[in-house]
């Protein structure tokens, strides 16, 4: 999986996230893990669906960190993208809009995440 | 003047692939001047990472082929285009305001000489139905010219060309779909899903995405990782890839990057292992099987001319393609259960997916009759002008092709079947004048990458109807060999 950013954030932050594909994109999920002392556990996943109109939505708790994870399945030989709004509710309201291109090279499912440790 | 009326009615099931934005060609990630051997020092550390990963996983680009068939074709001579619609469009541009709540669009065509008027589509369900009216710079047909003495020939049709209204000749379409709006594994399996929207099959999709990933190895590289723990101790930022290396403190500039690098390796590594499952698993599948869904398109038109236009035209055309296995298909064999698609996906890619295809075009056309007895130009008729009388006439065509890729394979690919059959009955004036019936079975040979041999087996119900052959039935064997310059003999699409 290529990373898309490394965030340091506090717990209580909520991160948001809302994504547009193009039609290359076959199909897409987000998977939120959470890494607790016990290792890592599935917080949420996200379905095209959500991510589309609403977006999806979590306020990090007090763990070691969480990946989000965007798969995304990809058409061969089409030239597929995602754009996303990732946003983290922190003093500098940072956020990921820049469009994720989607490579043939690493089809047929491309895999991005945003890494963010708690601190 | 006689009244117009043209209408046409454009029914079309499955829209096809369209896409919400095009695809940003984003350069190469900086790649050579981002490199970790001697990053600028304008590089984030987000670019220096992809700059690792990206010459593992190199970004789709925009290929040499791409520019140079682009350079081809913008050295094409052009003529400047006819500003028939623009001054359409401009001059009936307040009173297309006033309907500015039902039209979408108001396009001119390339080539200047017509202008189309989309309306916005009315969607009740499953049903699209979308309207456009097109106006046409109207023209003299050369049924009408040929009907003039040859010698006043090119002056008497510049007069009458300069007779004719805006709005002589006008087509008014009506277009409707029937296309899916969602697609889920629990509908019924006697339901179907048309169309080959991938953002109707999207949500139901992600689920088989989700099952596999459950099988997926892991690719993990834990939050409190030694490598990450040490970067964010060197990087005091809350955004660790947005900085700049010219941010960070000399002496650890090269710690840091060292560390971008094998972040970066365990990422590529983690790739490989996880594409090298999903392509196991089938998930290229996928595309094929929403490219099998059934699509109906069906077209029809009535136009009409203008008075020295020739016949008023009526078209219908029906278009069915669906390919053997698709999605609906998967939904009848597996219902709810993604494991069962998961299973399924995993034998595609083992044994191959069907790739039987089937193509049914049925169309009808009917040029209506026309009579113009003289040539009136200012009011005068003109000299030695041949009346024009022409009978209702009607073409009535249907196709059906199946074809599919056999196993067997012949240089390393694939050979392929294919079986049509072309029927056309033509009437003129109610009496029918011809049935043409051509049926042939097509077996290609691929002999590489552009050359291969068709053999074909041809019937036909009368000899005449088939190139070259005496008899009704006949075999051609052939060779096709493509250009290896030939996309830079294609026209831009």
């Amino acid at each position: 999986m290529k990373l898309l950013g490394i965030y340091v954030e506090n717990a209580g932050v909520r991160v948001d996230l809302t994504t547009k594909a193009n039609n290359d994109v076959i199909t897409y999920v987000v998977f939120v893990r959470k890494w607790t002392s016990a290792g890592p556990l599935p917080e949420a996943t996200w379905l095209p669906d959500t991510l589309e109109t609403t977006g999806g939505t979590l306020v990090l708790a007090a763990e070691r960190g969480y990946d989000f994870i965007l798969q995304a399945a990809v058409r061969p030989g089409g030239k597929a993208s995602i754009v996303p709004d990732f946003r983290i509710s922190d003093a500098d309201g940072t956020r990921y809009t820049d469009i994720i291109q989607l490579p043939q090279s690493e089809g047929p499912v491309v895999e991005r995440g945003w890494k963010v440790v708690i601190r | 003047m006689k009244t117009r009326l043209a209408l046409s009615i454009f029914l079309a099931l499955g829209p096809g692939v369209l896409p919400l934005f095009a695809a940003d060609s984003t350069a190469p990630a900086n790649t050579a001047v981002c490199s970790p051997d001697a990053p600028a020092d304008d590089c984030t550390l987000g670019q220096i990472y992809n700059a690792v990963y990206e010459k593992s996983f190199p970004p789709d680009v925009v290929t040499d082929q791409d520019v140079e068939s682009a350079v081809v074709n913008t050295n094409i001579a052009t003529t400047t285009p006819d500003n028939f619609a623009n001054r359409i469009h401009s001059s009936y541009q307040d009173f297309l305001n006033l309907f500015s709540f039902a039209i979408n669009k108001v396009e001119e065509s390339k080539d200047g000489q017509a202008l189309i008027v989309r309306f916005n589509p009315l969607r009740e369900g499953r049903q699209f139905l979308d309207l456009s009216v097109t106006v046409a710079k109207p023209a003299v047909s050369d049924l009408v010219s040929d009907a003039i003495p040859e010698a006043e020939r090119a002056a008497t049709v510049a007069k009458a060309q300069t007779g004719l209204g805006d709005f002589d000749d006008v087509t008014y379409a009506v277009a409707y779909s029937l296309a899916a709006t969602t697609c889920s594994w629990a509908q019924p399996a006697s339901s179907r899903c048309w169309g080959r929207n991938p953002a109707i099959y999207r949500q139901m999709l992600a689920s088989v995405l989700v099952s596999a990933n459950d099988l997926a190895p892991a690719a993990d590289i834990a939050p409190d990782d030694p490598l990450i723990n040490r970067l964010i101790e060197l990087v005091h930022a809350n955004d660790l890839f947005k900085q700049k290396i010219s941010s960070i403190n000399a002496q650890d500039r090269a710690e840091v990057v060292s560390i971008l690098r094998q972040l970066a390796a365990k990422g590529i590594q983690g790739t490989r292992t996880r594409k090298a499952f999903f392509t196991k698993a089938g998930l290229d599948k996928l595309a094929s099987l929403i490219d099998n869904q059934p699509q109906l398109a069906a077209t029809g038109s009535y136009r009409d001319p203008g008075p020295f236009g020739g016949p008023d035209e009526t078209g219908v055309s029906l278009e069915l393609q669906y390919g053997l296995m698709n999605l609906n298909k998967l939904r009848r064999q597996c219902g709810a259960a993604t494991d069962c698609v998961v299973r399924t996906l995993t034998g595609y890619a083992t044994n191959g997916l069907p790739t039987d295809k089937f193509v049914l075009t049925a169309s009808y056309k009917q040029l209506g009759e026309y009579t113009l007895d003289q040539l009136v130009i200012d009011s005068a008729p003109v000299p030695g002008f041949t009346p024009i009388h022409t009978k209702k006439s009607t073409e009535l065509k249907a196709r059906l092709q199946w074809g599919r890729l056999l196993s067997t394979q012949v240089a390393g690919r694939n050979a392929r079947f294919d079986l049509s059959a072309d029927g056309i009955q033509t009437r003129d004036d109610a009496v029918r004048t011809k049935n043409r019936w051509v049926a042939s079975a097509t077996l290609t040979l691929p002999l590489g990458d552009s050359i291969s041999i068709p053999i074909s087996l041809n019937y036909a119900n009368r000899p005449e109807f088939l190139t070259g052959q005496t008899k009704q039935l006949g075999v051609h064997l052939g060779l096709t060999y493509r250009l290896p310059f030939e996309n830079f003999l294609s026209p831009a699409p």
